[in-house]
């Protein structure tokens, strides 16, 4: 046990975090979280139980909601967070995530401050110090814009943008490339997802966007093979010290195939 | 579940487990996201559950899923490329305030976690911890002095590098 004056630092420490982390939900968010597994109820096979828990979970709903006169539950809109933000939610990367389904896209107001737009990816590519050529003009893929990091960013990247939020993502990080390439191969969960494509001769790494709802046995562990998303398709491999990832959510692995054959890097 | 006894469930537990999503996570829309999926469960649940120890279930099944959540978000963290400064991607939190106790907490496993919240924000006594945690009341005790020690250690070396930083580096003034 602790001592007493461990005790009064612990019942000061327990003071300062109650008062710095507000925990508790409005009843307006808890009827959000009824909402959503009501909604997710109702994704089910339309069965006379089913149909009749929902009614039962609507009146919960509305209960919740007029015990807090607070209008009904959260929109659409504010379960996104403004700006897309890789970086300010990690879920919305093209990583595997486990928790949150929004889709990724480029933060434009961080690249604003750490990054330099140009409109060709040839132009983009003399800037980081590398000859580039990218797919252009595929249709219903346009090409946007290329954007490389500043001197001052770290690490150093270039990204390819396109219409369909599909992403070409060159980033310099020496002998840590093949990590970042990895899209998961020791995380247990991840690693039967991803399989190895030919990418203009070089081995890469495939792993197609996700969605598989958690399960959960009746001790509480959550299944093998469940409770796994993965925000967006990825085909990703290693140039040099050069990482490269070709990301998007609109497509599957077949879809980003031809933009990722499409990416000839010369370092 | 029963639909009836699933509404006297929500009735009793939503509040905590809402919090306890949302303070494990640091994201309010993280924790609501993983309070919503347990409750789900819940409802599909075909294996009936004890009345007595539904909050028991409720609880591990969050702690599960919040400590899958903090296992990839940390591996999230290590390869997502840096699009804004490394501090800020770390430590953004809508639901704590005090960076530096999040990041104390965030370096929390699951369970040392779980204990501090049943203690710190529900005020609950250490059997009542015990139950819900699946332990013995000693180890209840066990779980959470050892995370507020962990807590207080990482807040205390930030304070201690705090005033060294103010000082301007000199500690032991003549």
């Amino acid at each position: 046990m602790p001592s007493e004056i461990d005790m009064q630092h612990y019942h000061e420490l327990e003071s300062r975090m109650r008062s710095a982390a507000d925990v508790w939900p409005s009843e307006d968010r808890a009827a959000g979280v009824l909402a959503r597994v009501m909604e997710r109820r109702r994704g089910g096979s339309p069965t006379r139980g089913r149909a009749v828990l929902a009614v039962s979970l609507v009146a919960l709903v509305l209960l919740v909601v007029a015990a807090a006169g607070l209008g009904t539950a959260r929109s659409a809109d504010e379960k996104k967070t403004p700006g897309n933000s890789v970086a300010e939610h990690p879920d919305m990367s093209a990583g595997p995530a486990y928790a949150g389904r929004d889709e990724p896209g480029i933060d434009y107001d961080s690249l604003q401050g750490q990054a330099t737009r140009f409109d060709t990816a040839e132009d983009a590519g003399r800037a980081f110090g590398v000859t580039l050529s990218v797919l252009e003009g595929a249709g219903d893929n346009e090409f946007i814009a290329a954007w490389v990091s500043k001197p001052e960013t770290s690490p150093q990247y270039l990204l390819v943008e396109y219409s369909d939020g599909s992403v070409v993502d060159i980033t310099y990080v020496g002998d840590e490339a093949a990590l970042l390439a990895d899209p998961g191969t020791r995380d247990a969960d991840i690693a039967p997802l991803i399989s190895v494509v030919r990418v203009n001769g070089v081995d890469a790494y495939a792993i197609g966007r996700r969605e598989a709802d958690p399960s959960v046995d009746e001790n509480g562990a959550i299944r093998p093979g469940t409770g796994v998303y993965v925000g967006s398709s990825r085909i990703s491999w290693v140039a040099g010290p050069y990482a490269v990832r070709v990301m998007g959510h609109a497509r599957d692995v077949a879809g980003l195939l031809p933009i990722a054959e499409g990416v000839s890097l010369t370092y | 579940m029963d639909p009836s006894l699933f509404e006297a469930v929500w009735r009793e537990h939503y509040r905590g487990l809402i919090a306890y999503c949302s303070y494990s996570t640091g994201s309010r829309t993280d924790g609501e996201e993983i309070a919503a999926e347990v409750f789900s469960q819940l409802l599909e649940s075909r294996r009936a559950i004890d009345p007595g120890r539904v909050g028991a279930w409720l609880f591990a099944v969050a702690r599960n899923m919040c400590a899958s959540h903090h296992r990839r978000a940390t591996r999230q963290r290590r390869l997502t490329v840096r699009l804004v400064p490394p501090d800020h991607a770390a430590a953004a939190s809508d639901v704590w305030k005090d960076e530096h106790l999040w990041a104390a907490v965030r370096a929390l496993n699951e369970r040392g976690r779980l204990a501090v919240y049943l203690r710190v924000f529900e005020g609950r006594p250490f059997i009542e911890i015990a139950e819900l945690m699946g332990v013995s009341e000693s180890a209840a005790k066990m779980t959470y002095y050892r995370a507020m020690k962990r807590v207080r250690d990482a807040v205390s070396e930030v304070s201690a590098e705090e005033l060294r930083s103010d000082s301007g580096g000199v500690t032991d003034a003549e």
